[in-house]
């Protein structure tokens, strides 16, 4: 009733820019819209270029990246060695050479990828340079900053190994 | 929406802007670009690169959105991946 009402007070254009109304489809026409949309993307898949296929990924991997920076929980598989892992095989190339692209040793790489150690500063902001700011330095950051909270809110044996050098602590309980 | 996780595919059921937001008077436009980016934005989060959003328009809407979202045409639904899906997600969430 609403939508009919709408459709004779709005010209379509005005429709196409504040709707998509719910059309049912019986189940033959389910099974042909299915096997139109299959086909229709497997050629657009065979078509696309490597720079469109390269841009999908990197915005794939920058949402990835967003939505676990901004999120509330730790997950140590989505760690900077996963994300720089990703990226680099994005970009198709042997680690020696997108080493040599960001002028560090090709051992730093591997241990960064490897989660041997955390990236110095001038990596992430080498990162974002070499994505063409695709994915800002900070979001590099953030993931090792995410690490580092994790082990500071969660890690028993600092506490047990710092308490000796903790002396007159308050008395009381917030 | 509607998650197709084997077929890395989110199918926009319905989409319906705020009743003072609609029509060419409106104060601001392109809520539904808006929206329909942000159903690309989770399908690529969430399935990778080939993602694809799709929608089954009405007959007389079709055509409207090919020409406002670069929508493709597959028949019974509309779809936007690759570069189209690319191009609405970066000129409106980016």
């Amino acid at each position: 009733m609403r939508q009919k009402k709408l459709r004779n007070e709005k010209s379509p254009d005005e429709l196409a820019s504040s709707f998509v109304f719910p059309v049912k489809l019986s189940e033959k026409q389910k099974k042909e819209a299915a096997l139109q949309l299959a086909m229709a993307r497997e050629k657009r898949r065979a078509a696309a270029t490597d720079k469109d296929k390269l841009i999908s990924g990197l915005l794939s991997l920058r949402f990835q990246l967003e939505d676990y920076i901004n999120g509330n929980t730790f997950n140590p598989d989505l760690s900077f060695g996963y994300f720089l892992g990703e990226y680099v095989g994005l970009l198709e190339k042997k680690r020696k050479v997108f080493a040599e692209e960001i002028s560090i040793d090709e051992t730093l790489l591997s241990q960064l990828i490897n989660l041997k150690r955390d990236p110095p500063d001038y990596v992430t902001v080498r990162l974002e340079l070499h994505s063409n700011r695709a994915i800002p330095a900070d979001y590099w950051y953030r993931l090792v900053e995410k690490k580092k909270e994790h082990f500071i809110k969660t890690d028993k044996s600092i506490r047990k190994k710092e308490k000796q050098f903790v002396q007159h602590k308050l008395n009381v309980h917030i | 929406m509607i998650y197709y996780p084997v077929e890395e595919r989110v199918e926009i059921k319905l989409l319906e802007v705020s009743r003072q937001y609609v029509g060419k008077n409106g104060p601001y436009e392109g809520i539904a670009g808006c929206m329909i980016a942000f159903a690309g934005r989770t399908a690529l989060a969430k399935y990778g690169p080939y993602a694809c959003v799709s929608l089954v328009p009405k007959t007389a809407l079709k055509k409207h959105y090919m020409k406002k979202y670069g929508m493709l045409d597959a028949g019974w639904q509309l779809y936007l991946d690759m570069d189209a899906l690319n191009n609405i997600v970066a000129k409106y969430t980016l």
